[in-house]
């Protein structure tokens, strides 16, 4: 029983975490100046849902927050309140708020006391000022002062509008206001529009009407009541509003019931990542099977039967569907993190001091589920460097011609298999001098080593580099851009930056789709087929003999543009020792972690293509030097080089060497 | 050789294996290597398949002779021959991968044929003689008397790595 609660609060807390972000996309938009009703709609609805499953789950400090925040976001949709700048930055600033006390209480830790009451205080302050305030006139509202659980009342949606002689029948619109206002918590809205100029006024005509929302527990037939003796001299409409749903308009067809808790437009299950996985994995293997099969189906075979033929071809446009389809249930929009990254740089801006804007693009873009939970940081730790060295105060900004407020732009595509996302500001660009000094300051490169400037921005990705003058929180603790590369590689992706100096600088982030394909080349070493990640690979080159030294105690090294890199030939880690060097062998010149490189000499390259990765560690102990195994076409097993263990393994081998030597060496000169 | 049948696939299984009534008995399917009969529980087999190749591991013991694809899992071959220390097999077609469970894991045995199925009441499974100052061998659990020959009974979990073994030992003590 226990468990099940636990399991239905962890999907509450899930849950929270979509409306939170739903909150923060439609409250950045409205700050933006996106006027919408739906933006505003969905708003209250993330909050709304907030403020229900907290009740549910006893999480008392979040029901209190929600309701007077959804009390606020539901004056803004009926339109008592207006939008302005001030009001949406304290609901954002309150979203905030609101995701620390969820965090809190899913954490189950206590935030101190009274953290959220200043947020609580501007909030209703904001809704009370823009209650009084209101120009709209015949505005007024009455505030609940307990908090109503949801499901015990129920709200109500009254359009009151009196036909012109309403008056002269003797009745009072303000008695039924009064009469409504009794029976619970009730927001009017006056309706001006049929209103004529003050020459063409009939005093006893009647041309105002009201909008009403009531909260009341007293049902249908009491609010029928107060206008049993109007009924005929108006138009009225009484529809009650569901808890997720909106119906401020006059429509009624606006008021078509919903389920309660659902969100409506998408329709989704939760399912275990690992039956996802599954089939994942099972949809590979149907692929592969079926190219096996048409690999053994020969040509007499497709003469005999040619539907044969037609037939297979059709298996091959299925399968190849079904793999697209099954990839697609773990890919989720980028969204995920785009989402998060609006109070980051709202944060970044407060403690900088900088004006700086977010846009973002492409929040829609799919991407495997495993990527996008390893991408957050790295975005976040670009997003950071932004603020913290790209963009200028406002001052300086200001006296380069550019706008006060600093841009961070923060945007993903797909581009065939690969998506591109790319982080950039506007800020004064990478500054070449500098980084070029400080590379040779921290022995990074040799003072006389000729780079173009785009070698030169890259240097940023070189462990132990970090421009920034003092080291600050937000960004410049020298774990920097380094790290980034990192991650990002271990994805499978790639890392470039583009900069211009005086004009900004942009991180192009490059990420395979999913993880568990991977765009590899083949390779032959000593008769077995290996494959190295296309990712990893600097450059391949051909004719390497000529550029080789030896290196006493090291091995061979490489001369590649100037630096010398380990070699490793292949073959004599993988085969037999003794086996020759191939004339048609190949140098592949790899990046390995930490920012250096190695030389992998192999038998031949035979292509390239995208593997299926699996692991060999489920059935085996870990293998030095080996990532994983795929499946080639043929059937057979291929294993996934590390470049980055393999340059370890070297290492050793060679301290190894270096050792006996050293020691071989103490020895003569004992004797 | 042993005028028994050698199944070489899975194919030629001898039919529907009849499940053993009482609780008393207890199947095995027993190979060669060499001139030697082993065995190994049924329930721990999960088919017999005809060597192809494997992709060979660097790197790692000389009684793994590499990988194979089996229907999409990666599973390592052990080929018992060199497991007892008597040289590498020199496969042929002909020769036999038993696929093995262990615990979670599977494995490859390279046998040189597989001979039968052989039910045997349980009271006859002998424990292995302690040999005068030496340790016993670690990777057979028992013997037991086929049709004709003396097998010793694999104990699967001491063939394969110490991770897996390690792991075994874990989730049993649990």
């Amino acid at each position: 029983m226990d468990s099940k609660l636990e399991r239905f609060r962890t999907m509450f807390l899930d849950e929270c975490d979509e409306h939170g972000r739903t909150l923060e996309r439609t409250l950045t938009a409205l700050q933006r100046g996106a006027r919408n009703h739906d933006l505003v709609d969905d708003a209250f609805r993330a909050i709304h849902s907030i403020k229900g499953g907290a009740g549910m789950f006893g999480f008392d400090r979040i029901v209190p927050f929600a309701h007077v925040f959804e009390t606020v976001l539901d004056g803004v949709r009926a339109g008592r309140i207006p939008i302005s700048e001030e009001l949406m930055t304290a609901a954002l600033r309150a979203a905030d708020c609101l995701a620390d006390l969820i965090l809190a209480a899913g954490s189950n830790t206590d935030l101190a006391a009274g953290y959220e009451n200043m947020m609580l205080g501007t909030l209703a302050r904001l809704a009370g000022i823009t209650v009084a305030d209101s120009p709209a006139g015949g505005t007024s509202r009455v505030n609940a002062t307990e908090d109503a659980p949801p499901g015990e009342m129920e709200r109500w949606s009254i359009q009151f509008f009196p036909h012109r002689g309403l008056l002269k029948r003797a009745n009072e619109p303000l008695f039924i206001v009064r009469q409504l206002q009794e029976l619970g918590t009730l927001a009017v809205t006056a309706d001006l529009s049929v209103l004529p100029p003050f020459a063409q006024l009939q005093p006893a005509d009647a041309y105002l009407g009201w909008s009403f929302e009531l909260e009341t527990a007293r049902g249908e037939a009491a609010i029928r009541e107060i206008f049993q003796f109007v009924e005929d001299d108006c138009d009225l409409s009484i529809t009650q509003v569901l808890p997720v749903m909106a119906a401020a308009e006059a429509d009624p067809a606006a008021a078509v019931p919903h389920e309660t808790m659902a969100e409506p437009m998408t329709s989704t299950i939760r399912v275990d990542i690992d039956r996802i996985d599954r089939l994942v994995n099972l949809a590979g293997e149907i692929a592969i099977s079926q190219a096996l099969v048409a690999q053994l189906i020969d040509q007499s075979l497709f003469n005999a039967n040619p539907r044969l033929f037609q037939e297979l071809s059709q298996l091959l446009t299925h399968t190849q569907n079904l793999q697209d389809s099954v990839m697609a249930i773990r890919a989720q929009p980028i969204r995920t993190i785009f989402d998060r990254m609006p109070r980051l740089v709202r944060e970044l801006a407060e403690q900088t001091g900088k004006k700086i804007v977010l846009r973002t693009a492409g929040e829609n873009t799919e991407i495997d589920k495993t990527v996008i939970e390893q991408l957050s940081d790295p975005i976040m730790h670009m997003i950071r460097n932004a603020a913290g060295h790209g963009i200028e105060d406002s001052a300086e900004r200001v006296v380069s011609g550019k706008p006060a407020e600093g841009l961070i732009h923060l945007s993903a595509e797909q581009r065939g298999s690969r998506i591109v996302i790319e982080i950039g500001d506007d800020g004064r660009g990478i500054d070449r001098e500098k980084v070029r000094h400080k590379a040779v300051a921290k022995n990074l490169i040799s003072a006389d080593s000729v780079l173009s400037t785009e070698d030169i921005d890259n240097l940023i990705f070189l462990p132990g580099f970090s421009t920034a003058d003092k080291v600050t929180s937000i960004s410049g603790r020298g774990v920097g851009m380094d790290v980034v590369k990192r991650n990002i590689q271990k994805l499978g992706g790639r890392v470039n930056v583009r900069s211009e100096p005086g004009r900004g600088s942009t991180v192009v982030l490059t990420l395979p789709l999913t993880l568990a394909v991977l765009e590899g080349m083949i390779v032959r070493v000593a008769g077995e087929s290996y494959v190295i990640p296309i990712a990893s690979i600097v450059e391949c080159r051909a004719s390497w003999q000529k550029d080789v030294g030896e290196v006493a105690g090291f091995g061979e090294v490489l001369k590649v543009r100037g630096s010398y890199v380990a070699l490793v030939h292949l073959n004599r880690v993988f085969g037999s020792a003794a086996a020759a060097c191939k004339q048609q062998s190949v140098a592949i010149i790899a990046e390995i972690e930490g920012g250096g490189h190695i030389g992998l000499v192999v038998d031949e390259i035979v292509g390239q293509q995208q593997v299926v990765i699996k692991s060999i560690t489920d059935n085996l102990d870990p293998v030095a030097g080996i990532a994983g195994a795929t499946i080639l076409g043929d059937g057979r097993v291929a294993l996934i080089l590390d470049a980055t263990e393999i340059s370890k393994i070297n290492a050793s081998r060679a301290k190894a060497a270096w050792h006996s030597l050293n020691s071989e060496n103490a020895r003569r000169n004992v004797a | 050789m042993i005028g028994k049948r050698r199944i070489t696939d899975y194919d030629d299984l001898p039919g529907p294996i009849p499940a053993p009534e009482d609780a008393d008995v207890q199947q095995f399917v027993s190979f060669i290597v060499g001139e030697q009969h082993y065995c190994v529980d049924i329930m721990a087999v999960r088919e017999i398949k005809a060597w192809t190749g494997t992709t060979s591991l660097p790197n790692t013991q000389a009684y793994i002779r590499g990988v194979i694809n089996l229907r999409g899992a990666i599973v390592p071959v052990v080929d018992l021959r060199m497991r007892f220390g008597q040289g590498l097999t020199a496969p042929t077609p002909a020769h036999v991968v038993v696929i093995v469970a262990i615990g979670e894991a599977q494995s490859g045995l390279l046998v040189d044929g597989v001979s039968d199925i052989v039910t045997v009441p349980r009271k006859d499974i002998a424990a292995i003689p302690d040999l005068e100052g030496e340790e016993r061998n670690p990777f057979f659990s028992g013997l037991v008397t086929g049709q004709d020959s003396l097998m010793a009974v694999l104990a699967l979990d001491q063939l394969v790595s110490q991770r897996i073994a390690g792991h075994l030992s874990t989730s049993t003590a649990a």
